[in-house]
């Protein structure tokens, strides 16, 4: 009896050593700098409210068929700890890579209610971690978008009330962000593989959700679609920003102006505005 | 607008007590150091209820730890002090997150970080367990395994005549 108590004792042992080596093991995927090479792309996202539509703070249920964006100035860059827009005022950055230099025009309406996020660029990169990111909304005359940043086209129902709307916003932006923040982390840049970073507009800032409480900050501050649809004739609202700089109140347009420069995030993470770019 | 934030603070357990015996009972411990983060909206509003989201130096892709925070939007966990660099917090709620770093070097919070506070009675409800592994529970995988390896020679350096007089009174 005694034999046996020697060998299960002894086999125990030895089990228990190797389950935990072998649990112990291939959980580190650390990535690092290096001299190799992967590459790096950068998508825009209107998230489920552009590509679903979705009902405002007052009640209208807003659907595009156009979010058109001019994007430029898109910087990506390494950071040794994770930058706070907030606390920090300058990018230390341990490498700084220019993924868009030029300005391009962007559709975040793009394909299905399920489509995936717009991919705008990519260029090769150093590998590393990609934890901060730079970007510029700006007016261009030769864009398409009539010297506006943005043009949002699309419909707004309530009731029996139906308005075709076509809005230009002209109000340019630096954005200066850092880490994506979502369910996964974006920007492990590997040799020879590649990742992603994302510039995310959250169009909820502009007109409200109706599935928010009224009392929150981002109901608060946002304009709701109400002021524009006072602005309508015969069901159409076809406005640039300085039309609408005209006929909205002093109050309204600033309160639009703050929620334009508020869009930019990465993911649930906000960013820095600097105003004009 | 409506942004989240992450305090960090740095707690201490105090070490104090001597290991209590009674009725053949006994308590060890491990003095330890751990980490209380707040998450807050730009208001100071507590993210309560929030999910926190921990990943180690040594592997920044993957959840280290996962849990909630509590309804002061606090979160508590204890570093492996094995794994020096930067401990990457993410605390996200209702669309709304952000993620800090806390360096971690040879074990002590590097000192330079200025968002550190010192607290003594953060609440630990919310912490689970570590991935890592404790150096005494390197050094008992240690022990085992050279126990086995001994107890296996043992066991087939045993004389026959043995084996025929336990089996016979089994």
């Amino acid at each position: 009896m005694r034999r046996y108590s020697w060998a299960i004792a002894n086999t125990v042992a030895l089990l228990s050593v190797t389950i935990a080596g072998c649990s112990g093991s291939g959980n580190t995927t650390t990535v690092s700098a290096t001299d190799g090479q992967g590459t790096l792309i950068v998508v825009a996202n209107g998230e489920d409210f552009v590509r679903q539509g979705f009902v405002t703070k007052d009640d209208w249920q807003i659907d595009f068929e156009r979010v058109a964006v001019n994007v430029g100035n898109i910087t990506a860059y390494q950071t040794e700890s994770a930058f706070n827009p907030d606390e920090n005022t300058e990018i230390n950055a341990t490498e700084k890579v220019t993924i868009l230099d030029e300005v391009t025009t962007i559709d975040l309406a793009e394909g299905t209610e399920n489509a995936e996020p717009i991919a705008v660029a990519e260029i090769n990169v150093p590998t590393g971690f990609y934890n901060a990111l730079g970007w510029s909304m700006i007016p261009l005359d030769d864009s398409g978008l009539s010297n506006q940043t943005m043009v949002l086209q699309g419909q707004a129902v309530k009731g029996d009330s139906t308005i075709d709307f076509k809005l230009g916003f002209a109000v340019p932006v630096q954005y200066i962000c850092g880490e994506f923040v979502g369910d996964e982390r974006k920007g492990f840049v590997n040799q020879d593989e590649s990742a992603e970073v994302e510039m995310t507009f959250h169009f909820d800032h502009i007109f409200g959700d109706r599935d928010t409480p009224s009392d929150d900050p981002l109901n608060q501050d946002a304009l709701g679609f109400q002021p524009l649809a006072d602005l309508a004739q015969s069901g159409v609202l076809e406005a640039d920003w300085q039309t609408l700089q005209q006929q909205l109140s002093p109050e309204d347009v600033q309160l639009l102006t703050n929620a334009i420069a508020g869009l930019g995030h990465v993911g649930e993470g906000h960013c820095k505005v600097e105003n004009e770019v | 607008m409506k942004y989240s934030r992450i305090l960090l603070f740095l707690l201490f357990s105090s070490g104090l007590s001597e290991p209590v015996l009674a009725h053949g009972a006994r308590i060890d411990y491990q003095q330890s150091s751990a980490i209380v983060i707040r998450a807050t909206y730009d208001d100071g509003t507590p993210m309560a209820e929030a999910q926190a989201v921990i990943y180690a130096p040594n592997d920044p892709t993957n959840p280290w730890l996962k849990g909630t925070t509590n309804e002061s939007g606090e979160f508590s966990f204890v570093p492996d002090p094995d794994l020096s660099g930067n401990w990457d917090v993410k605390v996200r709620q209702a669309g709304h997150g952000d993620i800090v770093s806390i360096p971690l070097d040879s074990g002590a919070i590097a000192a330079e970080d200025s968002t550190i506070a010192m607290s003594s009675k953060a609440s630990m409800a919310n912490v689970a367990k570590s991935s890592g592994y404790s150096t005494g529970q390197k050094l008992l995988m240690a022990i085992a395994g050279i126990w086995g390896f001994i107890g296996t020679a043992l066991f087939f350096a045993r004389k026959p005549n043995n084996t025929v007089t336990e089996n016979t009174h089994s």
